[in-house]
């Protein structure tokens, strides 16, 4: 190849990849306070429509070179201390079912308990679930069409719309 | 005159040297119990929140013969309903007198409420979050009352009603090793204080910002963030 042509590819190259970079936007972007390790918490985007009710937000979260899926959401939370501080509890190894449009359905893990934190007779959860190289390969590459959290209590069902779907995909590359 | 003046201008701008830590740390108190001879030292306390905040706080380090603690005052507007079984109407403003003496009738209930709800108990826990989203969990060693004042009863318009009492607290987390090592290497941005019946959060939630960024409790700037740090650095 002739290096004025190769030197004009880089160029085209360089400037197709510069919007996506430009695009992820970290909330946290640190080292961790124990061990040291690059922490990156992309910011906060919501999947499901808001108009619909329940409110899915999700965040990719990588600490040294683990990758986790992050994702908030809260429920009702009433009754005195103790029902209100177990309404809503994600124990350790607690599941996540994704569903793709090709039918296939991948499972995530939390590594450890999360339990909601309530405030205005809400309790509000964030759980991370573990995400190894090929997981996140098939979240990058498939569409995902429903989200399925195992809860203490009931589970808790999400459905993606296409718009959804992809914002998905664009806060996970950015980890 | 000159001399002395320069002298003492060159020890406070000596880095390290103990005038220039007294300075910056402020140290507020220091007792000696006579009975154990054990020595007190507290730091002022540093503000945590804004005044628009809805829970105000400040913060101090305490050092107390080996023990070191981190000191919250807290005050907050909580909201209670009246109890069912109190015969009152709406008409009915006068149970709470200006000189905040309360009806015969309201005693019992805020003796109850006293006694049940409004304190810090032993073991309960002061959450910090720090800037790269761990948290930290200390916990009280005794039990700290809280000093509360209730406001008149309102009635909403659905004919419900409720006390706004005010409650102010200070009590005190025992600050462990590892507690200490990790709240002075990272900045904190918010906590969260439990009471017997409740939590109270102070500081932003970001990145965790709420959908709704007007509701949530912003109540101190990322300059505040290092003030826990300050406050325990004082006193080690």
């Amino acid at each position: 190849m002739r290096p004025a042509l190769a030197a004009s590819l880089a160029v085209v190259m360089f400037l197709t990849a510069l919007p996506a970079n430009a695009k992820c936007k970290f909330n946290v972007d640190t080292v961790h306070s124990r061990t040291g390790e690059k922490v990156l918490w992309t910011k906060w985007n919501t999947f499901t429509l808001v108009i619909k009710g329940k409110v899915l937000v999700g965040s990719g979260l990588s600490i040294g070179d683990k990758k986790y899926f992050a994702l908030r959401f809260d429920r009702h939370a009433s009754g005195n201390k103790a029902e209100r501080d177990s309404a809503l509890v994600i124990p350790a190894n607690g599941k996540l079912l994704m569903k793709f449009d090709d039918q296939s359905i991948l499972e995530l893990h939390t590594e450890e308990e999360f339990t909601g934190d309530v405030e205005g007779g809400k309790s509000e959860i964030v759980a991370r679930y573990v995400m190894d190289a090929s997981t996140l390969n098939s979240l990058l590459k498939k569409r995902i069409m429903n989200i399925r959290i195992r809860t203490t209590g009931a589970d808790e069902d999400f459905a993606f719309g296409k718009k959804g779907a992809k914002k998905m995909q664009k806060t996970l590359a950015c980890i | 005159m000159r001399k002395i003046f320069f002298l003492i201008l060159a020890a406070q701008l000596m880095p390290g040297t103990s005038l220039a830590q007294d300075a910056e740390c402020a140290f507020a108190e220091e007792v000696i119990d006579p009975a154990t001879s054990v020595k007190t030292i507290s730091t002022r306390w540093w503000p945590m929140t804004s005044v628009i905040a809805p829970v105000k706080g400040a913060i101090r380090g305490v050092s107390q013969g080996n023990s070191k603690f981190l000191a919250v005052r807290m005050t907050a507007h909580t909201f209670y309903p009246l109890p069912a079984d109190l015969d009152i109407s709406a008409e009915d403003t006068e149970l709470i007198t200006k000189h905040g003496k309360y009806d015969a009738r309201l005693n019992p209930f805020i003796e109850k409420l006293q006694n049940e709800s409004f304190f810090v108990p032993g073991g309960s826990t002061l959450r910090i979050t720090l800037e790269d989203q761990t948290t930290v969990v200390v916990r009280t060693v005794a039990d700290y009352k809280v000093r509360s004042n209730v406001d008149r009863p309102r009635w909403n318009s659905n004919g419900s009603s409720h006390f706004r009492v005010r409650v102010t607290a200070e009590p005190r987390y025992l600050l462990d090793t590892e507690a200490l090592h990790v709240l002075t290497a990272k900045p904190a941005i918010n906590m969260r204080l439990e009471s017997q019946d409740r939590y109270y959060t102070f500081g932003h939630r970001q990145p965790f910002a709420s959908r709704h960024p007007f509701m949530t409790p912003l109540s101190w700037s990322e300059k505040t963030n290092l003030t826990i740090q300050k406050a325990i650095n004082c006193v080690l």
